[in-house]
């Protein structure tokens, strides 16, 4: 069996690293952080079309990075989109797949998807679904005649929760800015 | 001044560094590549009538691409939009963007963002050679305002395959990340 070669710790207690650029980290990271994504105390769920709502969690505008919770409440239908980034998805409720493949994502499935893929997502479930997902680079929607017709990234997503905010009067969370 | 912990070294020999996984790495991680100066190894692919692109490398699970931009005299590459993020270092000649004010010339870099457009022009007589790092999609426009073409590392790979392909080249391993 294979063993990790750190040695195994069950004492709560913090380990002082002796990191040496630590002042340059205090002064320039961004800083890990916590967002609560169960509740709506840290990000409200903002409706995505009558059927679906986006909860935001974080943006990161050097890399054309977001991350949200995207909720379809009932059975429905995404249309076909062509990915120019890496997509991670993990399913925390219902069921999800897509017409281009042959899986059915269930809770704690997880869902990877590459550069230059489109498809067509679909949930059947009654409840439909609740997809976790990590991100990268631009979303080309098309309309039924493969016409172009918006193509959503980081700006969108951020105006996307910042319009919603401001319209009912919803303090802008800085700890969804990465 | 802040220096290196580890010893100067002045021994041309490979140390063997401990590796508890070398074997994994041999099997399944991939080797970093070497592109070569000559047009065998990647040759110039006409952009256009008075530029070319030397492909350098493609990394389709980031949607990346590496490569040398060279436009042979006074010209422009048209008002483009970037949402992903670019790196590049001017090599020869120079360029600058009509929306900033800086110039680029060989040895400078400058960094572009994802959100950010902007119309690439060189004045230098002899144009201008640079080494452009980016990822994600690329947008083209025209004089309307019209998004005409998105290009990104599919389009830049077809560009280096076709010319290849017509000009029987062979097609280098070594730009596949």
């Amino acid at each position: 069996m294979t063993v990790m070669t750190a040695p195994p710790s069950d004492k709560a207690a913090i380990v002082d690293v002796k990191f040496p650029h630590k002042a340059l980290v205090e002064r320039l990271s961004p800083g890990g952080r916590y967002i609560d994504a169960a509740t709506d105390v840290d990000s409200p769920w903002v409706p995505f079309g009558d059927n679906a709502a986006i909860k935001h969690l974080a943006f990161d505008v050097r890399q054309n990075l977001f991350s949200n919770i995207l909720w379809v409440k009932a059975p429905g239908v995404i249309g076909t989109h062509f990915h120019r980034g890496t997509i991670t998805m993990v399913c925390l409720e219902g069921s999800v797949r897509y017409l281009e493949y042959d899986w059915v994502a269930t809770p704690g499935g997880l869902i990877l998807e590459t550069p230059g893929e489109s498809h067509t997502l679909v949930t059947d479930h009654p409840q439909g679904c609740k997809l976790f997902g990590w991100m990268q680079g631009p979303i080309d929607f098309y309309d039924e005649d493969a016409n172009l017709i918006d193509t959503t990234d980081v700006w969108w997503f951020i105006n996307h929760y910042e319009t919603y905010c401001r319209e009912h009067g919803i303090a802008i969370n800085p700890k969804l800015y990465l | 001044m802040a220096s290196m912990k580890a010893p100067p070294s002045s021994a041309y020999e490979i140390v063997q560094v401990p590796e508890l996984y070398g074997d994994l790495i041999r099997a399944r991680g991939v080797e970093g590549t070497y592109v070569g100066a000559g047009e065998a190894e990647s040759p110039w692919v006409p952009f256009g009538d008075n530029a070319a692109i030397r492909h350098l490398a493609f990394d389709v699970r980031e949607n990346v691409y590496v490569n040398i931009l060279w436009i042979k005299g006074p010209g422009v590459i048209g008002t483009h939009k970037h949402r992903g993020r670019v790196w590049a270092i001017g090599l020869e000649g120079s360029f600058r963007y009509l929306e900033y004010d800086w110039v680029c010339k060989p040895g400078e870099f400058i960094t572009e963002t994802p959100g950010t457009a902007h119309t690439l022009v060189t004045d230098d007589p002899n144009g201008m050679k640079a080494l452009f790092h980016m990822q994600g999609a690329n947008e083209f426009f025209d004089a309307e305002g019209n998004h005409v073409e998105t290009l990104d590392v599919w389009w830049f790979m077809n560009h280096y395959e076709t010319y290849c392909r017509e000009n029987g080249i062979a097609i280098n391993k070594q730009l596949y990340l």
